[in-house]
């Protein structure tokens, strides 16, 4: 998996693309997010239009990342999620806390 | 092969061959499926019990990594996934909720909670020769 930075009004814009599986990566993004978190970046919106692969690793880091901004009065949205983690995201319910956007525009606007 | 209990039978031996056992997974439920999140929710089930095998197995002469059999049975679909080795720990995990703290999978450990969560039921059996047998089953909507 890999991720582009970029910023949009105030919000990180983590642009994720490749397999959102078991590899260090996808394990790392948790590291990744804890280190904007470091850096006072606590609104976040990850873009996962370009994931090809999507499995419990991927998807753990996701949720872990989502605690971590949480619990530091930030937020995280998901943008352009595929039809399959969109199906995820509803069957778990995850979709209660993990706000998903048909846009990174409209995920951006939601979160500022 | 009847109708009413249709099987399909696939061997893995690396990470590799997940990338065309998806296929064959969509294909097959696609068969008998009558929405895409009934074929999405089976695909990533089966899938994560495949690449935990696969990833946890241990290669044994003259047998695969990995050997997925998927069933179609009246109103289910059943996938039941061997390997050798170490003994899985599924019955002590439960299955995912949004309640949990999510930080306790920061680096892994959903894929039984999850498969769990997605799926009606999880059977594990430890079976002779270290083999382990992961049974997985979903009701589905027949669109036949």
């Amino acid at each position: 998996m890999r991720i582009k930075e970029s910023e949009k009004d105030g919000v990180v814009v983590l642009t994720l693309s490749g397999k959102m599986m078991l590899d260090a990566k996808s394990a790392g993004l948790h590291d990744y997010v804890k280190d904007l978190v470091k850096q006072g970046k606590t609104k976040v919106v990850m873009d996962m239009g370009k994931i090809t692969w999507f499995g419990s690793t991927g998807l753990g880091a996701l949720l872990a990342s989502y605690t971590s901004l949480k619990d530091n009065d930030g937020d995280l949205k998901v943008a352009r999620a595929t039809r399959k983690i969109r199906s995820v995201f509803m069957f778990t319910q995850i979709i209660k806390v993990l706000e998903n956007y048909d846009t990174v525009d409209e995920a951006v606007a939601a979160i500022k | 092969m009847d109708d009413n209990k249709t099987k399909l039978k696939i061997c893995l031996n690396s990470f590799d061959d997940l990338e065309h056992i998806r296929e064959s997974i969509i294909n097959f439920c696609r068969h008998y499926c009558s929405s895409d999140e009934e074929i999405d929710i089976l695909e990533m089930a089966i899938l994560e019990a495949c690449h935990n095998a696969v990833l946890y197995g241990t290669k044994i002469k003259n047998k695969s990594l990995c050997e997925l059999e998927l069933i179609f049975d009246n109103q289910s679909i059943k996938a039941i996934v061997k390997n050798y080795g170490k003994a899985y720990e599924v019955l002590e995990k439960d299955s995912f909720s949004i309640d949990q703290d999510f930080l306790q999978y920061k680096n892994g450990g959903l894929g039984i909670p999850l498969i769990k969560s997605l799926m009606d039921s999880v059977e594990y059996s430890r079976k002779s020769n270290n083999m382990n047998e992961l049974i997985i089953v979903k009701k589905i909507n027949n669109k036949q």
